[in-house]
């Protein structure tokens, strides 16, 4: 396992190994004496999916002294892990085939699924991003996209009448322009070469004199490949999100539902 | 933009007395003292003569014994100059004996603050001396064994030892001058050995008297070569101890003081912020002595911090920082010694205000030449650090911790108490961060996460609570001060006028100016200007569960912390 | 006022200076609004309209015909409105009320059976033990078990009557971990099945039928008939018997044995004046006892006595001239008992020094219709069965109960079914086969219906079909009797079975030296293993009688 993917509060598997241990324990006891253990399970379900929602609670108010977000997110995907248990032995080990049981357990392993995706992605994207270089607000990138096209149009503009001026407005008409004044969600393998060498292009076709106004374009297109970049990754990171949360919501609402059915045909 | 005087004479150097109760003859009592006699009154500007220092910036205070002068954490912002009596300094709970405080007031605090203290108290942190109070030795400074601990206070002219007496402070003392230029806490409780009287000079006008005269720097030098050299330095010194009294005061007659004072650094700072950054910074630092450069000196410093750094290419790369009672040159001491060439090992600059005492190394060859402990330390000493002389250097240091360490020393980030460092290999870019200061404070966070990045570690633009808060220079009413509890820098909402003076002198841009809202609307001024006031990270000093944003980073990338713990942040990614 | 340009602090205001107006988070948050307030509307719906999304799974295709109409297994009967999570075990014997949902028998059985292993503690074993020994346990019979604890519904196609090993441990307390390791001898299972005829496999099967195989092969139109198993058992077709099905003893037993059973003459009644005969005698007692409508001295030479003594259909055929002449002591006719025809009721006396006496001459062992069984023969010693049976407790340690005994001998030799002397039984007649008069205490008659079955307790029906088709031709043996059964050498002691009771092990003494080895767990488990074929309790124990 990558070094970025260990846990970093030990004591969180181990008290998580212990819980799954307890409940498969006691799943185990009560079958043998012939014991319902479908109640006693969905209630720790849904007490534990409470816990798990409520970290969102939690980061809405963030004075309160009830412990950092880091460890709230710690037991939350620890919480959640250990729920991988507890709801098997919940539907009896056995895929559920009703229509509405399916549907919340597809529901439920969807959560899982991209909550470990995006706690992935929290620990693999992070390094990435510095390997990118640069830093910026995911939100200023627009902003910053169109002022990279400013300065490339300023640029072009300023060096008219020079000798070589027309390659470079040409470039910019049908390059630049395009290519600079939104950020792209997309991350151009191999772009630096390509970049490097299509401006060592427009160099040798621009001439020697206007080698600064090149190499000012130069720069301003490695600054927009790098907000690409961030475009992209940033983007993922805040993304993810979209999907987790939304199932998470579905499948707490299924969960309730679940249990008010339940509650009203039971005994 | 000044605002207009209410009345004449706002311009005036003094508005009220320091002590009301300054009489005529006080004040001719205190320009007797030797202290102010050694000051010509004709160095002194014409707004702020030296008769109008002692009259409006002294109190002579009187002081019946066991009375208590200053209490160890107090803000400092005044130095004192001791008449007649002794004091003493105590030394409870600075060398770890015993924690009661018989006189710490209850402070009346809000429930939620109760409750953030209740919490607080269940994990109490452990009692330790604050770093920037002890003159811990490190690096090229002798390792002095945990039995002889010994206590250098950074605002008092005095050394302390675990197994001794209390040390004392007798006439003529002068002390107290750093924390109150720096506003920083009190290093000892002081209190009242017999009857005694004082003079209190407030921090204004220590800085007038500093500036316009030598007299004071030559008279703490004079005080110094008479007494703390003896007895705090020669004596605790694994080096000078072992030497013979007659040496000793050999060195003493020998020893030669030097200043290096950079009150004003920010504003180079600031300037220095437009051009490259790097390559301006440490070069504006005054150099002590350069790497390579022919020993000529023993240096020995007696307060504020220098720099010990080595020359990487165009740059420097710093090595570390001594503090007081740190030596330097016992290398070259030693290579001269056993006739090899005598350099300097590493290039020494000075950090802020500096006082240190140099020895010629020559005389210092001569009196240590006979004595075979003193040349058995040396060799000892020298065998404990890494070999290199051309500075492997910082060797406790990962080399991630090093670079680290040298972009917080360029970018003087060593002045913050509470830095705010990003982790950005562990940040997701989440804004959980700025979301929950935003939350904790009306919706306005005051902070953005954006700022110079080294290292991958991001330093956002937030108020470090600096050891020298220079935004407190020039506030009018006094709203940005510091707060009693903690020690952060807050901003009086109430008070403040919005004259920008803080934002406009901190260094760091971490103060902003923000419209005052009344109801959603816009406030105006007379002349059509929106009404300002300032924001800036406040720690959430009124918050029971600390700073939110550091509990609000579901990553463990964000942290608070002073120079060294930052260091830990490097070290924990080296380990990850 | 002025700031310094470059400063990030400038007043930009982008969604990142207003953190809790980020439209990213805003859009997510409405995005999980709508959803969730979209799945609410279809959960809402889909409740209204029925319990398609309600329902854990489809029925099994044999419940299919109950639809959607939950309150079939889910409501009380008087209720069913009043629909509640569990199917109750009360619905499910609307229907399956054959099935026995008690185990054991009956409630105070299987308390005394529960019980009673409960308080040996030393067979406890494993965690089901320890877990129902702990508060609240499966003790006793006291917790009722429900269907559904062992049969889920709402699972589609999956089998309904798969339960498996440790659903029957919950109560069954496994002493030994499984099948092929530690289950307890099976005992002796050929002989399980009480025979109704006194036979032994070891002389007939290593034999006798070895110089018969030619002969039988010529009876047999089995054309598999070269085992000899199949010689006198039909092929087992039928999957329900756990004993392949004898062939008629015509065609197997009087093949050789027609000369233990020869004809033989009843001598009923003998004339008045002369020695009474053992039906005589047998009557006086009964009359004795009360046990009769009151009879007259010379009743008995009337057929209404007679019809009053043992109904019409024994004393069918008697004529009453043979009565009034035996009753007048005026038999004249002498014959020879071969001259008597068979099948008839006549006075005569066979021998000088006999008394005349009203015969019966049986029919042969190889009569068309009843084979070597005569009807007539049959109906007496059921009549003196019962009368045995009714007498014997009630005179029991009386005077009269040895009278009684030895009447019942006389009249057993009388009727043919016992030899005279036994020691010299050159026609053993019916008691060489059957059991009859052979307990030396008790009662005289012996055993000479077949005994009742021993309960078979959880015992499932053993398919030979199933062994014999597939199971054992898979394997790669034989598909033969010998596969599993074999002819043991040693003697069958009765004495240490465990699983006869004392009647039954006095009669098994008579048994020939040898027969079928016992079938053990050892025989079953070449088969039945780790790996191979299912040795899960069920897989020879059923639960439901």
């Amino acid at each position: 396992m990558s070094a970025w993917l260990r846990p970093r509060r030990l004591w969180l598997p181990g008290l998580t190994a212990l819980a799954i241990a307890g409940v498969l324990a006691l799943a185990a006891f009560r079958a043998a004496r012939l014991e319902d253990n479908r109640l006693w399970s969905g209630w720790t379900m849904l007490s534990a999916l409470a816990v798990l929602a409520a970290f969102n609670l939690r980061k809405r108010v963030p004075s309160l002294p009830v412990g950092g977000n880091a460890l709230w997110l710690g037991w939350h995907v620890w919480l959640g892990l250990a729920t991988i248990a507890v709801i098997h032995i919940h539907i009896g080990w056995r895929l559920p085939i009703g229509t509405f049981s399916w549907l919340l357990y597809s529901l439920y392993w969807s959560v899982v699924v991209t909550g470990l995706v995006g706690l992935a992605l929290g620990r693999l994207l992070p390094p990435l991003l510095a390997t990118i270089g640069g830093e910026i607000i995911y939100e200023r990138i627009p902003e910053r996209a169109l002022a990279l096209h400013a300065e490339a149009a300023a640029v072009v503009e300023d060096c008219a009448g020079t000798p070589g001026a027309e390659t470079l407005k040409r470039h910019f008409v049908d390059r630049l322009d395009g290519e600079l004044a939104t950020p792209r969600r997309t991350w151009r393998l191999g772009a630096e070469a390509a970049i490097a060498a299509r401006f060592a292009v427009l160099a040798r076709a621009a001439g020697p004199a206007l080698a600064a106004p090149v190499a000012d374009l130069l720069a301003i297109v490695r600054e927009k490949l790098l907000l690409d970049r961030h475009w992209l990754v940033q983007g993922v990171l805040k993304g993810w999100l979209f999907v987790h949360i939304p199932l998470a919501v579905l499948a707490l609402i299924a969960a309730i539902y679940h249990a008010a059915i339940i509650l009203a045909y039971h005994g | 933009m000044t605002p207009r005087a209410p009345s004449g004479g706002f311009t005036a150097r003094w508005k009220a007395p320091f002590a009301a109760g300054m009489t005529e003859s006080d004040v001719a009592r205190v320009l007797g003292l030797p202290l102010f006699q050694r000051m010509d009154p004709v160095n002194f500007a014409v707004r702020a003569p030296l008769e109008g220092i002692v009259r409006n910036d002294c109190a002579l205070r009187r002081l019946s014994a066991g009375q208590v002068l200053m209490r160890q954490g107090d803000l400092g912002s005044s130095a004192f100059l001791v008449v007649s009596g002794e004091l003493r300094v105590s030394l409870r709970g600075i060398l770890g004996d015993d924690h009661d405080y018989p006189d710490e007031e209850l402070r009346p605090e809000s429930p939620p603050g109760i409750l953030g203290r209740i919490w607080r108290n269940l994990r109490p942190s452990p009692e330790r001396v604050p770093r920037h109070l002890l003159a811990v030795p490190a690096g090229e400074a002798p390792v002095v064994s945990p039995h002889a601990l010994v206590v250098y206070f950074q605002d008092l002219p005095v050394a302390a030892r675990r197994d001794e007496e209390p040390p004392r402070l007798g006439p003529g003392t002068f002390f107290g001058e750093m924390s109150a230029i720096g506003r920083t806490p009190r290093s000892a409780t002081v209190e009242a050995a017999t009857d005694c009287e004082v003079v209190e000079i407030r921090a204004q006008g220590v800085r007038d008297l500093r500036v316009a005269d030598p007299g004071l720097s030559g008279y703490i030098f004079d005080r110094y070569r008479e007494t703390s050299l003896q007895r705090d330095h020669f004596r605790h010194s694994p080096l000078f101890s072992l030497l013979s009294s007659y040496a000793q005061d050999a060195l003493r007659a020998a020893a030669v003081f030097e200043t290096h004072s950079c009150f004003d650094w920010q504003s180079t700072y600031q300037t220095g912020q437009q051009d490259q950054r790097r390559a301006g910074d440490i070069a504006r630092e005054p150099l002590i002595c350069d790497h390579g450069q022919p020993a000529q000196w023993l240096y020995l410093v007696c307060s504020g911090f220098v720099r010990r750094c080595r020359v990487d290419g165009d740059g420097e790369t710093t090595l570390g920082y001594l503090a007081k009672g740190a030596l330097f040159g016992d290398d070259a001491l030693l290579n001269h010694l056993d006739d090899r060439a005598r350099e300097y090992s590493a290039r020494l600059r000075a950090l802020g205000h500096v006082e240190l005492v140099r020895f010629p190394l020559d005389v210092v060859a001569e009196l240590v030449a006979g004595n075979g402990k003193a040349i058995a330390w040396l060799r000892e000493n020298r065998a404990r650090r890494p070999a290199s002389v051309a500075g492997v250097g910082a060797d406790t240091l990962a080399p991630a911790a090093v670079d680290l360490l040298e972009a917080l020393g360029t970018t003087r980030h060593y002045n913050g108490t509470s830095v705010m460092t990003i982790d950005l290999e562990r940040c997701t870019r989440c804004d959980d961060c700025v979301r929950a200061c935003s939350q904790t404070h009306n919706g306005q966070p005051r902070f953005v996460r954006h700022g110079p990045t080294s290292q991958g570690f991001l330093f956002p633009n937030a108020c470090m609570h600096c050891m020298d808060p220079v935004c407190l220079v020039g506030c009018p009413t006094g709203a940005i001060a510091r707060d009693d509890d903690g020690g952060q820098v807050v901003v009086n909402d109430q008070l403040c006028i919005g004259c920008s003076s803080c934002a406009n002198t901190c260094p760091y841009d971490n103060i902003r100016m923000v419209e005052r809202r009344h109801h959603g609307a816009e406030v105006l001024d007379p002349g059509g200007y929106p009404l300002l006031r300032a924001a800036k990270c406040d720690l959430c000093h009124n918050q029971p569960g600390g700073p939110a944003c550091v509990s609000a980073c579901p990553h463990d990338a964000l942290s608070r912390d002073a120079l060294p713990g930052l260091l830990d942040l490097a070290r924990r990614r080296e380990g990850a | 006022m002025a700031r310094p340009q470059g400063n990030p602090f400038h007043h930009k205001v982008s969604s990142h200076e207003q953190p809790m107006q980020s439209r990213l988070r805003r859009l997510r948050g409405r995005v999980s609004l709508i959803a969730g307030a979209l799945l609410l509307l279809v959960l809402g719906v889909a409740y209204r309209q029925g319990t398609g999304l309600v329902s854990e799974g489809p029925l099994h295709s044999k419940h299919a015909f109950i639809g959607d109409d939950c309150a079939v297994c889910h409501a009380p009967d008087d209720d069913p409105t009043h629909v509640r999570l569990d199917g109750k075990t009360t619905n499910c014997l609307r229907c399956h009320a054959t099935m026995n949902a008690e185990p054991h028998g009956d409630r105070a059985r299987t308390r005394r059976l529960t019980t009673a292993s409960a308080q040996r503690p030393a067979q406890r074993l494993g965690f089901v033990a320890w877990a129902n020994a702990q508060p609240g346990g499966r003790r006793d019979a006291h917790a009722e078990i429900a269907c559904t604890a062992c049969h889920q519904e709402h699972r589609g196609g999956a089998d309904l009557t798969a339960v498996t090993t440790a659903t029957c441990s919950a109560c069954h307390r496994n002493v030994f971990p499984s099948f092929d390791h530690g289950h307890p001898e099976l005992g002796d299972l050929p002989a399980r099945r009480p025979r109704q005829v006194r036979f032994d496999h070891a002389t007939h099967y290593g034999r006798h039928f070895d110089k018969m195989t030619e002969q039988f092969a010529r009876l047999n139109t089995d054309q598999r008939a070269t085992s000899s198993c199949t010689a006198c058992h039909l092929a087992p077709e039928h999957p329900e018997h756990l004993t392949p099905v004898v062939k008629r003893a015509e065609i197997i037993c009087m093949t050789c044995h027609d000369k233990d059973v020869p004809t033989t003459s009843f001598p009923l009644l003998t004339a008045r004046g002369s020695a009474p005969s053992a039906f005589a005698q047998l009557v006086e007692q009964l009359n004795a006892a009360g046990r009769l409508k009151p009879l007259g001295k010379d009743d008995l030479f009337t057929l209404e006595g007679l019809r009053a003594v043992a109904g019409a259909d024994l004393v069918a055929g008697i004529g009453s001239e043979d009565l009034a002449l035996l009753k007048a002591d005026r038999v004249k006719e002498i014959a020879q008992e071969a001259e008597l025809p068979p099948g008839q009721w006549r006075a005569v006396k066979l021998a000088d020094d006999e008394p005349a006496a009203l015969n019966y001459r049986t029919v042969g062992p190889l009569h068309p219709q009843f084979g070597h069984r005569d009807p007539l023969v049959s109906g007496w010693l059921a009549w003196l069965s019962a009368r045995d049976t009714e007498m014997r407790p009630a005179i029991a340690g009386t005077p009269a109960a040895g009278p009684w005994r030895d009447n019942v001998r006389r009249f057993l030799i009388d009727v043919g079914a016992i030899p005279f002397d036994p020691a010299k039984a050159a026609t053993p007649r019916c008691s060489k086969c059957h059991y009859v008069g052979q307990e030396s205490a008790g009662s005289g008659l012996g055993d000479f219906k077949r005994p009742a079955d021993v309960p078979p307790a959880f015992m499932r029906t053993f398919s030979h079909f199933i062994h014999a088709r597939s199971g054992l031709a898979q394997a790669g043996k034989p598909a033969d009797c010998s596969s599993c059964h074999q002819v043991v050498k040693a003697a069958f002691d009765p004495a240490g079975h465990p699983l006869l009771d004392d009647r039954r092990r006095r009669l098994e003494t008579h048994r020939h030296a040898g027969d079928w080895q016992h079938l053990g767990v050892a025989t079953c488990t070449q088969c039945h293993r780790q790996g191979e074929v299912s040795q899960a309790c069920t897989t020879c124990h059923q639960y439901h009688q």
